[in-house]
């Protein structure tokens, strides 16, 4: 009696063992998942954040092919671009980025103009090897719109060629 | 009483001029120097400034910042026209730049892409001044 009464609650034992480990063996492969990566949390945050950074290079790439082409599609991007705002503000996750707010399209578009206005205007210094007094005013005026970045590829550019005695500067010229 | 002569009281005089002379400290011009081998430049802002000589001799560094992005050129012309500029926009170069002002001894370097190497300011007692 006493050997099947140990029998039963042995294989009772094993039974719980069994159901405990049917029910807890899921969670604990979701919980090795999450780990691998990060908190759940901070995933969501980092990929909203992508997320956002990719749709605003979208919406850069898209606004520069628009300027370059010559067509003026302002109404289609400010259309857009609140848009793709809502939609990941929406999410309620903090807005860390909007503190750096992206320039608006006619400033992009303004800014591209001004690049090529300038651009041309070293292309054609270097071509002819000189700097003169009046490609300083029509530089003072392409660059004081451009992005700084875009000034400063196109300053290193004369510096090369003045560094190099390809571009002569005539007196009281200057690019900087 | 007794009455001074007037040619020791005129050595007197100069004596005391030749002694304020003496004490003016030490002054020192450096005019501007482009070395395009050497890829070095140096000179005084005021020296430049103060030259006569028939070129238009200067040297400087202008900083250009912007919310995100900063960056600077330095630039010297010596008195033979030869000019070389750097840019930068390596944050510890540019502090050096910014330093810059009218009293500065001014040496700046670069290498073959014209990005400035170094950048050195100085502010001393003995250069001249703008006049």
């Amino acid at each position: 009696m006493a050997t099947r009464e140990r029998l039963a609650w042995l294989l009772l034992a094993m039974a719980a063992a069994a159901l405990a480990a049917a029910v807890l063996s899921p969670a604990r492969e979701q919980r090795t998942e999450s780990s691998q990566l990060s908190p759940p949390h901070e995933n969501g945050a980092i990929g909203n954040q992508l997320t956002r950074i990719e749709n605003r290079l979208d919406r850069l790439e898209f606004t520069s092919r628009a300027a370059g082409s010559g067509t003026t599609s302002s109404a289609t991007i400010a259309a857009a671009a609140p848009g793709a705002n809502a939609d990941h503000s929406a999410a309620g996750t903090p807005e860390t980025l909007e503190s750096v707010a992206p320039p608006d399209p006619q400033t992009v578009t303004a800014m591209e103009q001004s690049r090529l206005a300038a651009s041309t205007l070293v292309n054609r210094a270097i071509q002819s090897g000189n700097w003169t007094r009046k490609d300083t005013e029509a530089w003072m005026v392409a660059s004081a719109g451009m992005r700084p970045e875009d000034r400063f590829a196109l300053v290193r550019r004369l510096v090369v060629e003045v560094n190099s005695d390809r571009l002569k500067l005539d007196p009281g010229a200057t690019f900087r | 009483m007794m009455k001074l002569k007037p040619l020791p009281l005129a050595g007197v005089v100069v004596g005391l001029c030749a002694a304020g002379a003496a004490f003016a400290g030490t002054r020192s011009t450096l005019q501007v120097i482009v070395s395009p081998s050497g890829m070095y430049a140096m000179g005084d802002v005021g020296a430049a400034y103060n030259s006569t000589s028939n070129y238009n001799e200067y040297i400087g560094c202008a900083s250009n910042a912007s919310p995100g992005y900063s960056w600077g050129i330095c630039y010297a012309t010596d008195s033979e026209g030869v000019s070389r500029y750097c840019t930068t926009d390596s944050a510890d170069l540019l502090a050096s730049m910014r330093s810059v002002d009218a009293n500065t001894r001014l040496t700046f370097t670069w290498d073959g892409n014209g990005s400035c190497t170094t950048v050195s300011a100085g502010q001393y007692s003995f250069t001249d001044p703008k006049r």
